[in-house]
């Protein structure tokens, strides 16, 4: 038994001795690193199913944000803007057109002037004492005077008092000629065939026609200058001036139904107003004119800021 | 398994973990971060809305405020201009006004509606929406300063007047004296036409103002406008009562002599015109309704009554009772 096929026993069984210590230490080594493997493996997988959760409530919680988000925008506070929108825009429009069209007959009406009632009382003291009035004509422009006098001078006197009470806008047709005997004017009494008119003394009849002060009216309308838009933009607005006064029209920029608009041209009884006048305007903030007649003044704005955002499906 | 050496079975293990965290990234990590970025556009998209919305809300907000400033701004328009024209009131209101004034004696007034231009939208529509006008042309007499005057039943002188002769008898001694010495009409025509173009300036203008010295009187005319609308969707209500909106006049006149068509002398006693004789008729017109001999007979009565309609008619005289038989006998036997 101590030798076994020439191999010495106690060296054979110090090469086992040997072997199973490597062995078990190898297997150590190889349960050590199994170890960590697994250690290793668990680790990444548990940063996989962490990443996991964690995007997994990243998104629970975006689709919790997105679920209000709908919740709010379903709310009757959000669900119904649109529509309201849609018919705010139409009401809107319906009463600019409604407001365009009252303003334009209160327009037709303002710009006929009444006649001057208080002209009568003023022509009656206006008389000459050798003169009378057989006829006038008072309308809202226009005096024409019929009369009899034994001077001359008298029509023009009477034209002079007129003018000293500012009834008249530009110089009055003054026209005086002397009766003639046989004319219209001396009446002959057919019994007793003579001649009522006082005729010791030549008489003139004359005719004074004048125009009279008046006013101008001012249309202004402010329109949206955009192409293929005929929207006006706000309330139209009536100026009566008196003729030869001047005026002022506000031209900034101004905010219309969220919109908020810049001046972008200005006609004037449909001629454009040019470059450096407008530039001149823009800069003082008012358009500024002298009343000489009626006058439709149209501002063109366009929107600065983007129009309100169309409805989205 | 077990034949595996520890070598393979490391080889495994790691392609096992491999595929584990290969699988973990593409169906977990991957799908949930894409859907991450899915849920961020779509919350995105919300948000973008929901700031579309409450720009929208603002937009609203001022339009409502336009809206309401148009609303104002439209009813007092509307109000500035006479809600209904109407020809009778306005023409009551016109002739209480000159009579009140002092200037009674009319020749004429005619109302009649004219034609004003259509409002034309900017975008050269018609709007459906129109502006009214009444033009009334009146025209007055002053009296001469001499002769008496008379307008309304003032003086009376018709059949229901108590002494229409004494009447006459006495204003006749007055001719030319007292009140009836003076021209009256002017003044009160001029006060007239002023308290009408300051009764509501901005619907009611006095066009012209004339006067025209004539036989001794003067005529007096003016035209006066109003102004109304035709609107189709009203939003004021006109609740004006003054005369020219409203009627003023009266409300219990007595229709009860009221009749239709004058005969030669009026015989309806309930009538204010009972006993007056027709002076427009021309006797010797054609009677389409009479056989020739009694169109005769009618000119030859007419002329025998000495033009008269009234004698022809024996208008007032109690018609003669038809004699009896006994009665003419005993007339003949008298004779």
């Amino acid at each position: 038994m101590a030798k076994s096929s020439g191999v010495s026993k106690k060296l054979l069984a110090k090469k086992d001795m040997n072997f199973f210590a490597e062995f078990t230490a190898n297997a150590a080594k190889a349960a050590r690193m199994l170890g960590y493997g697994v250690a290793a493996g668990v680790l990444v997988v548990f940063v996989v199913l962490a990443f996991i959760v964690a995007f997994f409530i990243r998104n629970t919680i975006i689709k919790g944000q997105i679920r209000d988000m709908e919740n709010l925008l379903a709310s009757p506070d959000y669900a119904t803007l649109e529509a309201e929108f849609a018919k705010l825009t139409e009401q809107l429009t319906e009463m600019s057109n409604y407001n365009y069209a009252l303003t334009q007959m209160r327009k037709t009406v303002d710009e006929i002037d009444p006649a001057p009632t208080d002209l009568p009382d003023v022509i009656a003291n206006c008389i000459p004492s050798d003169s009378y009035i057989s006829h006038y004509l008072v309308t809202s422009s226009q005096l024409d005077l019929e009369g009899y006098t034994f001077v001359y001078y008298s029509p023009v006197e009477m034209v002079y008092m007129l003018n000293q009470k500012n009834v008249f806008t530009a110089r009055p047709m003054i026209q005086t000629e002397r009766v003639e005997a046989e004319s219209a004017g001396e009446q002959v009494d057919a019994k007793t065939k003579t001649v009522t008119v006082d005729i010791m003394n030549t008489y003139y009849k004359f005719t004074i026609s004048g125009m009279l002060v008046s006013n101008a009216h001012i249309n202004i309308i402010r329109y949206e200058d955009v192409a293929d838009s005929a929207k006006i933009l706000g309330m139209v607005e009536n100026k009566t001036v008196k003729a030869g006064d001047s005026y002022d029209i506000d031209v900034t920029n101004f905010t219309y139904a969220g919109t908020e608009y810049k001046l972008t041209k200005i006609y004037v009884d449909d001629v454009i107003v040019d470059e450096a006048s407008f530039a001149e305007i823009v800069a003082n903030g008012k358009f500024t004119d002298v009343a000489r007649k009626n006058a439709e003044v149209k501002l063109y704005y366009a929107p600065v800021t983007a129009a309100a955002p169309a409805a989205q499906g | 398994m077990n034949n595996l050496t520890a070598r393979e079975k490391g080889f495994m293990y790691v392609i096992t973990l491999l595929i584990i965290v290969v699988l973990g990234y593409f169906f977990g990590i991957r799908t949930l971060n894409n859907k991450y970025e899915d849920y961020k556009k779509q919350l995105a998209a919300l948000e973008q809305r929901k700031a579309h919305l409450d720009q929208i809300r603002a937009n609203n907000a001022s339009m409502e405020t336009e809206i309401k400033a148009l609303v104002e701004a439209n009813k007092e328009l509307e109000l500035s201009f006479i809600d209904k024209l109407e020809s009778e009131s306005i023409e009551q209101y016109i002739l209480k006004t000159f009579e009140e004034a002092g200037c009674p004696y009319l020749i004429s007034i005619t109302a009649i509606d004219t034609g004003m231009p259509a409002v034309t939208y900017p975008d050269g529509t018609n709007s459906p929406d129109g502006l009214a006008c009444l033009q009334v042309n009146v025209k007055y007499s002053t009296t001469d300063g001499y002769t008496v005057p008379g307008y309304n039943r003032n003086p009376d002188f018709t059949a229901e007047a108590e002494n229409a002769v004494g009447t006459a008898l006495k204003m006749k001694e007055q001719m030319g004296t007292e009140d009836f010495a003076k021209r009256v009409g002017y003044e009160g025509f001029i006060e007239a036409v002023k308290k009408i173009n300051a009764e509501n300036k901005t619907c009611i203008k006095v066009n012209s103002v004339e006067a025209t010295d004539i036989n001794g009187h003067m005529e007096l005319q003016a035209q006066i406008s109003f102004y109304g609308t035709s609107l189709r969707n009203r939003l004021s209500v006109d609740n004006s009562t003054a005369p020219y909106t409203s009627w003023s006049g009266e409300t219990n006149t007595d229709t009860k002599g009221g009749f239709i068509g004058f005969p030669y002398v009026c015989d309806n006693k309930d009538s204010l015109w009972y006993g007056v004789e027709n002076r427009s008729i021309d006797p010797k017109a054609h009677k389409p309704f009479a056989t020739y001999w009694a169109n005769y007979l009618f000119n030859q009565n007419y002329e025998k009554a000495n033009r008269s309609f009234k004698t022809m008619l024996k208008f007032g005289v109690a018609p003669t009772q038809p004699k009896t038989d006994t009665q003419d006998t005993n007339d003949k036997k008298k004779s």
